[in-house]
Parts: C-alpha cells; sequence; structure tokens
C-alpha cells in the first residue's frame, strides 16, 4: 500500500474533527440545494400568480429563503476555512 | 407477599445454617450469584444513556431483527430480566411497537439458554474462583473512577466475579453435602415428580426473581448428583414460567403497552412450558439425538439439560413466532387501555423513567398532551372547537356565530387540563436521576421551556379574553370585528401549525419552513397595528377601543409565538441530531423582521411608533 496514503488515513483517524467538518459541509450543501430549487420554484410561481395577496405571500417567502441561503453561504465558507486549517 | 416470603424465609434459612454448614455454602453461593447479577445489570444501565438506545432502535424494524436482538441482548449481558426491562421501557415510551417488543422477548427467552451453556459446558470443568478474584480486583478498580463507563465496566467485571464466586461457592457445597446427605433419595419419578419439580422451579424463581440463578442451582446440584436429570427437566421448565411473574412485576409500573408485553410474555413461556412437559418423552429423545451429533457424552447431564432449555425454547419460538401479529390482536383484545382521562398525565410512567431516551419521549408525549389541552383551552375561549378549523370560511361562520363573547371559565380550564399536567412534567424532569452532560438534559430542558411557553400562552389567552367579551357585546361594529379577526387570526396560527405537524415527515427542511410561520406572525402583527391607526384615523372608533386594540394585539402575537416556540421543540426536536445543519440557517427575531422591512417598506416607521 501507498505510504502517502497510509498516513493520509492514518491522519483523518487522528483528527475526527476533520471528517466532521466534511459531513457537516456536505449536508449543508445539501440544504443549500434544495433551498435553490424551492426559491426557483418560488420565481416561478411569482412570474404565473395575478393575485397582489399572493405575490406578496411568495415574494416574503423567497425573501426568507433567499436570506436563510445567504446564512447557509456563509457558514459553509467557515467551513471550508476550518477544513483548511485542520489538513 | 414480600413480607410473608420474608417472615417464612429468614427462621428457615437460620433453621438451615444451624443444621448445615454445606446449606449455608449453598444459600450463600446463591446469594453471591444474584448480588453478581445486580452488579452486572448496573454495569450494563451505564451504556444504556444513547448507545443501547440506538442498537435497538436500529435492531428492532422487523420482528425477525427483534428476535435477534433478543437473542444477541441476553446473551451477552446474561440477563434476561434487564433485557425486557429495557424493552418494556421503550415499549411505554412509544418508541417500540408491541410486535418488536415481542419478537425481542421470544429471542431472551433463547438467549437466557446460553448461561446453561456456559454454567455446564465451561463453568463446571474449571475453577472459577481462579478468575473470579482478578475480576473483583480489577472491577473495584474500575467501580471507584469518576468517567460512568469506566464504572460501568467495572460493575460488569465485579458482577462476573461476583458470579464466579457465587457459581464456585454452589458446587463445592453441593459436592461436600454429597457426603452427608444424599438428595436423590428424595428424587420423585413419574408425572407426580414432574409436577411437583416444575412447582418447585417456578416457586424457586419467584423467590430469587432470576431463572439464571435457577438454572445454575439446578446445574451444580445435577452435576453434583443431588438431583435426577428428569426432575431437572422439570425444574428448569418450571423456572423457565417462573421468571415471567420478574416482568409482570416490571409492568406494573408500565402503561397499557407494558402490560399487554408482560402477557405475551407470559403467554409465551406458560404455552412453551406446558408443551414441554407434554411432550418431555419426545423433548428427552430429541435431546439424545441432538447431545449424539454434537458428540456429546450419554451421562453429561448437565450439557444435556442445557440442550434441553435451549429445544424447548426454540420449539416455543417456531411455534409462536408466525404469529405474533396475530398475538398482539389478541392481547390488544384482551388488555384494554384504561379510560383516558385527559385532565392527567399519560406517559409519566415509572417504567419510562428507567433509561434516558424512553424518559425524554415520555415528557416530549406528555407537554404534547399539554400543548393539546392548551389548544382546547385556547379555542374555546373564542367559542371555536378543533372541527372549525377545517377550512377559512367554516372558521369565519364559527366566530361570526360567537359574536356575543361566550364566556368560558379559563382558570377552570387551566386548573383541570393545564396545572396538574404541567407539575407532574416539572416533577418528573426533576427526578431525572442521569448525568447533566448528556444530550438528553439539554432535551429536557427545551421541553420545560416548551412547556412554559405553552402556559404563557394560556395566561395571554386570558388577557386578550376580558376585552374579547367585552368588545363581542359592543355596539362598535368596527370593534367588534376586529376583536373576531384577532381570534381567527390565533386560530389560523394553530391550524398552520397543526398542518405543519402532520406533514413534517414530507416536509424537506421542516425546521427552515417554521421561518415562514415566525414571519407570517410579524406581518399580521404589521396588519393590524395599521389597521388600528386607520380606524382611529377615520374615527371609526375611539382612541381608547384602539389602544385597547394594540395591547390585544400583543397578547395575539404573543399568543402566536409562544405556541410556535412549543411546537418547535416538541414537534421538531425529536431527534435533534436530524435538524442541526438546519438550525444554523433559521432566521433569528431580528433576521425575520428585516424580511418584513423588506416587503413592507413602512414596516420600520411602524415598528418605531410601537
Amino acid at each position: 500500500m501507498n505510504i502517502v496514503k497510509l498516513l493520509i488515513k492514518l491522519q483523518r483517524f487522528f483528527r475526527p474533527e476533520l471528517k466532521k467538518n466534511k459531513a457537516h459541509a456536505k449536508e449543508l450543501q445539501n440544504i443549500l440545494e434544495k433551498l435553490k430549487k424551492k426559491q426557483q420554484v418560488l420565481e416561478n410561481e411569482i412570474l404565473l400568480t395575478q393575485d397582489p395577496e399572493l405575490i406578496k405571500l411568495f415574494q416574503t417567502e423567497h425573501e426568507i429563503i433567499r436570506m436563510q441561503y445567504k446564512k447557509g453561504i456563509a457558514e459553509l465558507h467557515e467551513i471550508y476555512q476550518n477544513i483548511k486549517n485542520l489538513s | 407477599m414480600q413480607n410473608i416470603l420474608l417472615i417464612i424465609g429468614v427462621p428457615s434459612l437460620l433453621y438451615g445454617f444451624w443444621l448445615s454448614n454445606d446449606f449455608t455454602g449453598i444459600a450463600a453461593g446463591i446469594s453471591i450469584f444474584l448480588f453478581g447479577m445486580l452488579a452486572l445489570e448496573q454495569g450494563f444501565n451505564a451504556f444504556t444513556g444513547g448507545t443501547l438506545e440506538r442498537i435497538l432502535r436500529i435492531t428492532t424494524q422487523t420482528n425477525w431483527r427483534s428476535l435477534w436482538f433478543g437473542i444477541l441482548a441476553t446473551s451477552l449481558m446474561q440477563s434476561s430480566s434487564l433485557v425486557s426491562i429495557i424493552t418494556i421501557s421503550f415499549i411505554s415510551a412509544g418508541l417500540l411497537e408491541l410486535a418488536a417488543g415481542i419478537g425481542i422477548i421470544f429471542g431472551a427467552n433463547l438467549g437466557t439458554s446460553t448461561g446453561a451453556w456456559l454454567i455446564a459446558g465451561f463453568g463446571l470443568k474449571v475453577n472459577l474462583s481462579e478468575y473470579a478474584l482478578p475480576l473483583l480486583v480489577f472491577g473495584i478498580l474500575f467501580i471507584f473512577q469518576g468517567h460512568k463507563k469506566l464504572k460501568g465496566l467495572g460493575y460488569i467485571l465485579a458482577g462476573l466475579g461476583f458470579l464466579f464466586l457465587g457459581i464456585h461457592y454452589m458446587k463445592e457445597s453441593f459436592e461436600a453435602i454429597k457426603e452427608t446427605l444424599d438428595l436423590v433419595e428424595y428424587a420423585i419419578p413419574g408425572i407426580r415428580g414432574l409436577l411437583i419439580y416444575t412447582l418447585m422451579g417456578f416457586a424457586a424463581t419467584i423467590i430469587m426473581q432470576s431463572s439464571h440463578a435457577t438454572m445454575v442451582l439446578i446445574i451444580t446440584a445435577l452435576a453434583a448428583h443431588q438431583i435426577t436429570y428428569e426432575n431437572a427437566l422439570a425444574l428448569a421448565i418450571g423456572s423457565n414460567v417462573g421468571t415471567t411473574i420478574t416482568a409482570i412485576l416490571g409492568s406494573l409500573g408500565a402503561n397499557v403497552e407494558g402490560k399487554r408485553l408482560a402477557g405475551a410474555h407470559f403467554l409465551f413461556n406458560i404455552i412453551t412450558g406446558v408443551l414441554a412437559l407434554a411432550l418431555i418423552k419426545y423433548f428427552e429423545a430429541c435431546v439424545d439425538w441432538v447431545a449424539q451429533i454434537l458428540t456429546i457424552a450419554a451421562d453429561n447431564y448437565t450439557l444435556k439439560l442445557a440442550i434441553f432449555h435451549s429445544l424447548f425454547n426454540l420449539f416455543g419460538i417456531i411455534l409462536l413466532f408466525p404469529f405474533i401479529d396475530n398475538l398482539v390482536k389478541v392481547l390488544e383484545n384482551a388488555i384494554k387501555p384504561a379510560k383516558s382521562n385527559i385532565f392527567k398525565p399519560k406517559y409519566l410512567t415509572d417504567s419510562a423513567a428507567g433509561f434516558p431516551e424512553t424518559f425524554v419521549e415520555s415528557v416530549r408525549l406528555e407537554t404534547i398532551h399539554l400543548y393539546e389541552n392548551a389548544i382546547h383551552i385556547v379555542l374555546k375561549t373564542f367559542g371555536l372547537h378543533r372541527r372549525d378549523l377545517l377550512d377559512n370560511e367554516s372558521l369565519w361562520n364559527a366566530l361570526q356565530k360567537d359574536s356575543t363573547g361566550s364566556y368560558y371559565d379559563i382558570d377552570a380550564g387551566y386548573e383541570k387540563r393545564i396545572k396538574g399536567i404541567f407539575s407532574a412534567i416539572i416533577e418528573f424532569i426533576s427526578q431525572a436521576t442521569f448525568s447533566r452532560e448528556m444530550e438528553q438534559s439539554s432535551k429536557l430542558y427545551w421541553l420545560r421551556n416548551s412547556g412554559r411557553h405553552i402556559v404563557e400562552a394560556i395566561k395571554d389567552t386570558k388577557h386578550l379574553q376580558k376585552n374579547w367579551i367585552r368588545y363581542g357585546r359592543s355596539q362598535s361594529a368596527e370593534a367588534r370585528d376586529e376583536y373576531q379577526k384577532i381570534a381567527f387570526q390565533i386560530a389560523l396560527m394553530i391550524r398552520e401549525i397543526e398542518q405543519f405537524r402532520q406533514k413534517i415527515a414530507q416536509n424537506e427542511l421542516p425546521l427552515l419552513s417554521l421561518d415562514s410561520l415566525k414571519s407570517k406572525i410579524e406581518e399580521d402583527d404589521l396588519q393590524v397595528t395599521r389597521q388600528i391607526e386607520k380606524l382611529i384615523r377615520e374615527k371609526k372608533i375611539t382612541p381608547q377601543t384602539g389602544s385597547s386594540l394594540i395591547n390585544d394585539s400583543a397578547y395575539m402575537y404573543s399568543i402566536k409565538s409562544n405556541l410556535v416556540k412549543a411546537a418547535e421543540t416538541l414537534f421538531l426536536h425529536k431527534s435533534p441530531q436530524m435538524f442541526r445543519p438546519e438550525l444554523k440557517l433559521a432566521l433569528d427575531d431580528s433576521e425575520i423582521k428585516q424580511v418584513i422591512e423588506k416587503i413592507n417598506p413602512a414596516y420600520e416607521q411602524n415598528s418605531d411608533l410601537n
């Protein structure tokens, strides 16, 4: 077995934080994808709807998701920074 | 019952000790063995703070898996009682289905026979006291450690040490008694012997509360030729039936599901016992055949007893396992739940308090019960019922019907439906014995807070009720209309929480979707405030009425916020680890306000006015 690979594996074994951060990043990416999809659906709904009350409702929902997404991106950057520092 | 046993038992034991030193040795052996089992159970309890529960959840998704869990867990822990108690606790807290619980109990019956195999195959051949002493030393060393898991390991080692020492004493004393007394002379042949010794095995297990201890006693006596093989078989059958008494006693503090499980345990052991007695000759032949295959000597009766114990339990499983679902139906019909009293706690049972995970789940279920009662009070205050929540039209019509503002006694409702349950929850939580650092402690903290939010919502409803009644009878149609809108919005929020609760499983991001409900509360508050200002400006309501409405819209805001906060904990925190990544993205109050500001540009100005 390649010594470098073995060393990397050992290093990972002794650094559970790294593994944890990577798993967390993956989970966050998954959530962000779902949020993006929801955002797109809402954008289409806003374009198709005539009712002003409903448009406002969709806009509020869209704005909430936009802010959640923004927070998610900031969190993801922080995790990537942690991963960079750990590896 | 225990007192009677004590009154008869103590003098009998004293007489026995006076009569024979060997009898003292046997009694001491049993006591040390039982003490070892207690230590072993305590040791395994240290690992029930999550690990065991997680394994239990994963491994009980099908009846087959439950059966295997029962076999393996009992073989490993050497205690079917501990496995039964864990299962009853999980069933009582609603974390396990009855069918899965029955599977575990069936498996535990087979798993318990591994003890007989270990003692007959290994325990009698080696000098166990040599192993017992180092185990005791290491056990005690670990018990004195501060770490919970190390302490648990210490109890397990010390428990094993005591078990070995107990077996050693029993073995030695039976060997010694042989020289002065031959108990085989008292052997009873035939059916009479079969029945009498079955009863003796049954009674011995009830007294010792452990079929494992009875089996060890039988095996050591059999090894010392103090009982005949036929009588030993009967004793084993009796002990197997007697062990159900432990489960029945354990289920006394459980809810109806726990009682049904104890019923299943009793039925399984009774049916297997009766069949084993009726077919004993066939079983004996079968044991000889298996012994031959396993190359066990024909006169190795201890191992043959272990084979017999496994065989008749296996027979019971083969016979009853395919009918678990039917058994569930029979038990559900036979053991009906006591008439539910909505004013009393339903889930805070002694049995559910046994393990951290079941403890937390029972508090969660009880707080949901509290929430349901609170919703009843809030709706009743506005003359509504749950059925009115079906759609907007029927909700509005129901509110219009009750426009005169019918009176509901909130204080009486609080005393009856809330106070008793909330106090019971607080008392129950205060009895939690598990460590403060555990994950379950933080869950309890959130659940207690959730209860507080529910109580706050009721208090706010009470404040709101005063003007709801006053303006419900008022001449001002505008004021009446505004109060109806307030009630309408509260009811609407209750309905939305209900819809959210029902669709959690389909919701991809349940925690984040709660932000929409929170923003709706802000938005509604803004709209109500604007409307009140408009009505005052147009002189449709007096400034006094306007100030009442502004105060009461604040109560509406508080009721809705408290209900959403309670729901967030109750319906999402069942498995917080699932929502942990979402938690980081959820918006806080100021961020929600920012959203509303952006959508309603005049919001900031209004907030400043408030």
